[in-house]
């Protein structure tokens, strides 16, 4: 199962090369303006509390985009309005389940692309944001230690996995009005939480999660990640049901 | 009795629309079945449900005896299927294409795979999407025919190529059939296809399979009779398919026979009588 899924994973990965080097870009670009972000962040929390940032949006880059570094966000699919009636991923799956290919080694394999997929994501986006600090000579490494932010990183990873994992579900075993409804959902989502929390917390969630960092470290990041695969697993084993029990019409 | 590769029993699909069944049917090694019907007949649904791509919501369906649900894997690497799914895939050339399924089948066959790339005159290095519909049509033909496959279900397969390469596809699936034991169940709109390669003739229509029959019982008993005039008794008879009152006073029938049998005891003349062509019967069928 294993072999069959990945084989059929690496295709998968292959045929998209160029969405994926389009939504690696994108992501670049996004690392270099969260770095500024997370900069400011870290001097409002641990020197001067009255550094003024847009903290909204570094949650929302957290909170609301990571998760989208789980699928190749610039595909044709995610792009175009004509998905919704199209319905491009059913379409394929329909064409795989025409196939003797177990249905198992399919959901396996989509978690697969989707893993690898958020894995590059991520290490753009990181690496992105570590550049970025390094480049304008930010006073963030003065407060946050490089085995810290390797924490911060994983905490943010094991989130993005444990949410990010809806999206193979989402793509194979929903349809093309879901897809596209789903980000707004999210978002709605994504408000009601986050002005509870300011309301509640007075402080953004990447400053309560950088303020952890330090305190909790890694029994926090090891926590994140489990929860991560575990999320993984079960949207795993819920696109599996699906696919097994979904008209591909 | 052969046989039999498919047993469709009490079949039944809903949907919104439209609702395919209850619907049996019966499949025997060594037979070639034609799918007959108008467009959104149920012809590919009927397909869709035998590949498991979509569920039925009543009644089994068997293939090589077996349960296609529990048994999937090792019945779809029996079947060769053609029904259009491989636009989604367009990105890729027919190369990729034949990869990525070939994998999938161990009795993959490549070098029958490349026979009738060459037969067929298809560019492997051209993507799917790019070809055109015919072309499209040959290659899902083709990579049906490229593993050791005991059954092909093949949706209007020559829907949109040309004359050339249809007598190609007939003479590959004729070859198919002399083979050894296996079948067929094409869907077709072409006649001609009928005449030359089934055995059994299946009509759907409105998701039912409303005739069955043998192609010879066509032949023999399909005919136009033109009539000095209509008895009561043929208005509704069963066998009789079509009349006119209007001159020329004509009936066409299903039982010939039968039919001139009622008219002699009834003392109406025949003025001359013609055996329909398939292509005649079809539009019977599905029109009436």
């Amino acid at each position: 199962m294993f072999q069959d899924a990945f084989w059929l994973a690496k295709k998968e990965l292959k045929h998209h090369w160029s969405a994926i080097a389009l939504s690696l870009l994108f992501t670049v670009f996004v690392g270099g303006s969260t770095g500024m972000l997370l900069a400011d962040s870290a001097v409002k929390m641990f020197e001067d509390h009255a550094t003024s940032y847009n903290c909204f949006l570094l949650d929302l880059i957290f909170l609301g985009l990571t998760p989208a570094f789980a699928t190749i966000f610039m595909a044709k699919p995610y792009l175009t309005l004509q998905t919704i009636k199209e319905d491009p991923y059913s379409k394929r799956m329909a064409f795989l389940r025409s196939l003797p290919i177990p249905v198992n080694v399919l959901a396996f394999s989509r978690t697969i692309v989707m893993f690898i997929i958020l894995l590059i994501m991520s290490s753009a986006f990181y690496l992105s944001i570590v550049f970025v600090l390094i480049g304008m000579s930010s006073t963030f490494y003065d407060f946050i230690s490089t085995g810290e932010f390797l924490i911060f990183i994983f905490i943010w990873f094991g989130y993005a996995l444990a949410v990010g994992g809806i999206n193979p579900f989402i793509e194979y075993g929903t349809n093309g009005k879901v897809l596209h409804l789903f980000p707004f959902i999210f978002f709605g989502l994504f408000l009601i939480f986050i002005l509870n929390f300011y309301n509640y917390t007075g402080q953004g969630v990447v400053e309560m999660i950088l303020y952890y960092t330090k305190n909790a470290g890694w029994p926090l990041a090891i926590l994140s990640l489990v929860m991560g695969g575990f999320g993984c697993y079960i949207w795993n084993k819920l696109l599996t049901i699906r696919l097994k029990k979904r008209d591909y019409v | 009795m052969g046989i039999s590769l498919l047993d469709v029993i009490g079949l039944e699909k809903k949907f919104q629309n439209f609702q395919l069944g209850p619907m049996d049917l019966k499949v025997e090694q060594g037979m070639v079945v034609g799918l007959v019907g108008a467009n959104g007949s149920g012809k590919s649904t009927l397909f869709k449900l035998l590949m498991n791509i979509l569920r039925k919501d009543n009644g089994q369906i068997l293939l090589f005896g077996k349960n296609v649900e529990k048994n999937e894997i090792e019945v779809k690497q029996k079947v060769g299927f053609a029904g259009d799914l491989l636009d989604p895939y367009g990105h890729l050339t027919i190369e990729e294409l034949a990869g990525m399924i070939a994998y999938w089948y161990p009795t993959w066959n490549k070098e029958q795979f490349n026979h009738l790339i060459k037969k067929y005159n298809i560019n492997t290095e051209e993507k799917f999407g790019k070809c055109s519909k015919g072309t499209k049509k040959k290659v899902e033909f083709i990579f049906s025919l490229s593993h050791d496959s005991a059954l092909l279900l093949l949706d209007e397969p020559t829907a949109g190529v040309d004359i050339v390469s249809q007598r190609k596809m007939k003479e590959d699936l004729i070859l198919f059939m002399e083979e050894g034991e296996r079948s067929i169940i094409i869907a077709t709109h072409n006649a001609d296809e009928i005449n030359q390669l089934c055995d059994d003739i299946v009509v759907l229509q409105a998701g039912k399979i409303i005739y069955s029959f043998n192609k010879d019982e066509v032949y023999e008993n399909w005919a136009k009779l033109w009539v000095s005039r209509v008895p009561d008794e043929l208005a509704n008879h069963p066998n009789v398919i079509l009349f006119s009152t209007n001159t020329p006073v004509q009936v066409v029938t299903n039982n010939a026979h039968k039919i001139e049998r009622v008219l002699q005891s009834k003392q109406v003349s025949i003025s001359h009588s013609q055996r329909l062509t398939m292509e005649e019967v079809f539009e019977y069928l599905i029109e009436t």
